[in-house]
């Protein structure tokens, strides 16, 4: 399966409170609670609450269901904004001298281009004399 | 309570109804029948079934389901062709005089000019930025282009001929420059140690992206019913033109996610291959791409030492 102990844990006790009106059995509320403290102390699986509530009907289709938006919940979404400008970038500098063009290693892997006026390979900024 | 209850289970057993029923393929399917009584009129439909025995009637019921599973189950057997074409992995692509490689050099060329363009655009502005001379527009156009600019493998060398190609292959290519590591290659290996929440969010990712390859293809081929009525292309247009949104959307989550796993988990790989550690980033690049290499290929030297021999 592909949700954790904790979505089970979380779909129980949000049962919890209407257990004894959908299930109209004695004391099953109080078996159940003491599941969930159990598998919250690590005493017993969380399955183990899966197992015991899902002999009842109504509440197996709302187990599945619950569970199943706990899975679809999962997942990334990408923040909304812009990623902030980052200064300090190393700096290339055409060696050739009087020439300004300069050009930013913007990332990694990007191959420092030759300067397109002297066709000469840039060199890092710090050592230019 | 009891009757919030029942509401909340009445809703999402609906919802879930809802998802079932409408795949992409059942809209395509419902659009033909649409398209087709359009053109023949409902009532000759109905008629031409009223006129079949009960039992053909059953078939031809039971048969719609089928038709639409079965053509689903199809699309996803072909999504994964589908998405190495979107991304432009097209066959002859590097064969001269073929129409593909016509297309591919012209898409490729198209790309680099919006590549090229930004990133004079970014250098100009990032030189006022080092120089504490960038104004607040500045600055903002200087974050769009980030953004824009991380949509393309880092190495233009490595340029696609689709947008999505480009997104994929920028994943796909900065675990190498950033730490030697092959992502296609150790994919296979790296998602083994990755821990189970990471796969379970890459393959919610995955599963987007192929859900929208699959919308993408769906939509395409609604242009058929063109056939039977006028309005089909269109429609089909604009489904395109909402798929390709989505699969964009997909695309970069599943790109950041696998580019991530990278960035946090590799050294997980390192560790169920007995490699040692790369001490910094300077060192990291060439052990990585030992590590790749020696994942690709093998290799029987006697360096680097297992981290547990002693």
């Amino acid at each position: 399966m592909p949700y954790e102990d904790e979505d089970i844990l979380q779909t129980a006790k949000a049962l919890l409170p209407v257990l004894n009106q959908v299930v109209p059995e004695e004391n099953l509320r109080e078996e159940v609670d003491g599941l969930i403290i159990a598998a919250e102390r690590g005493e017993k699986p969380a399955r183990a609450l899966v197992e015991r509530l899902r002999r009842y009907t109504p509440v197996r289709e709302w187990l599945a269901l619950a569970l199943y938006e706990e899975e679809r919940a999962k997942g990334l979404a990408l923040l909304p904004g812009q990623v902030q400008p980052q200064p300090g970038r190393p700096r290339y500098v055409c060696p050739e001298e009087g020439c300004s063009f300069e050009w930013y290693v913007r990332v990694v892997g990007r191959p420092v281009p030759p300067c397109p006026v002297h066709r000469k390979p840039l060199i890092p900024a710090e050592e230019k004399p | 309570m009891i009757g919030r209850f029942q509401e909340t289970l009445a809703g999402r057993a609906a919802e879930r109804w809802v998802e079932t029923l409408f795949t992409p393929a059942t809209l395509f399917w419902a659009g033909g029948m649409v398209a087709y009584a359009g053109r023949v009129g409902w009532k000759a439909i109905q008629d031409w079934f009223l006129g079949q025995p009960v039992p053909l009637q059953v078939a031809l019921l039971l048969a719609v389901p089928l038709l639409i599973g079965a053509s689903e189950a199809v699309m996803r057997r072909l999504q994964l062709e589908l998405l190495r074409w979107l991304e432009g992995y097209w066959p002859g692509a590097h064969l001269p005089f073929l129409p593909t490689a016509w297309l591919y050099r012209l898409g490729r060329r198209w790309q680099r000019w919006r590549f090229d363009r930004a990133e004079r655009k970014w250098q100009q502005l990032q030189g006022l930025l080092e120089k504490g001379s960038l104004s607040p527009d500045q600055r903002g156009r200087l974050a769009a282009l980030e953004g824009f600019l991380r949509r393309f493998p880092n190495d233009p060398g490595d340029i696609m001929p689709t947008a999505l190609g480009n997104l994929l292959r920028a994943a796909e290519t900065r675990p190498w420059h950033k730490y030697g590591l092959d992502a296609v290659a150790l994919w296979p290996v790296f998602w083994l140690v990755l821990p189970k929440e990471a796969r379970e969010d890459i393959a919610t990712a995955r599963a987007e992206l192929d859900g929208g390859v699959r919308f993408l293809a769906w939509s395409l081929l609604f242009a058929v019913w063109g056939i039977w009525a006028w309005w089909a292309p269109l429609v089909a247009l604009g489904m395109a033109w909402l798929a390709c949104n989505a699969l964009r959307g997909a695309a970069e989550t599943y790109g950041a996610l696998v580019e991530a796993a990278f960035d946090v988990h590799r050294t997980a790989l390192y560790r169920a291959l007995r490699w040692p550690l790369p001490p910094n980033p300077a060192q990291e690049r060439a052990l990585g791409e030992k590590l790749s290499a020696y994942l690709r290929s093998g290799s029987h030297a006697s360096w680097p030492p297992f981290a547990d021999a002693d």
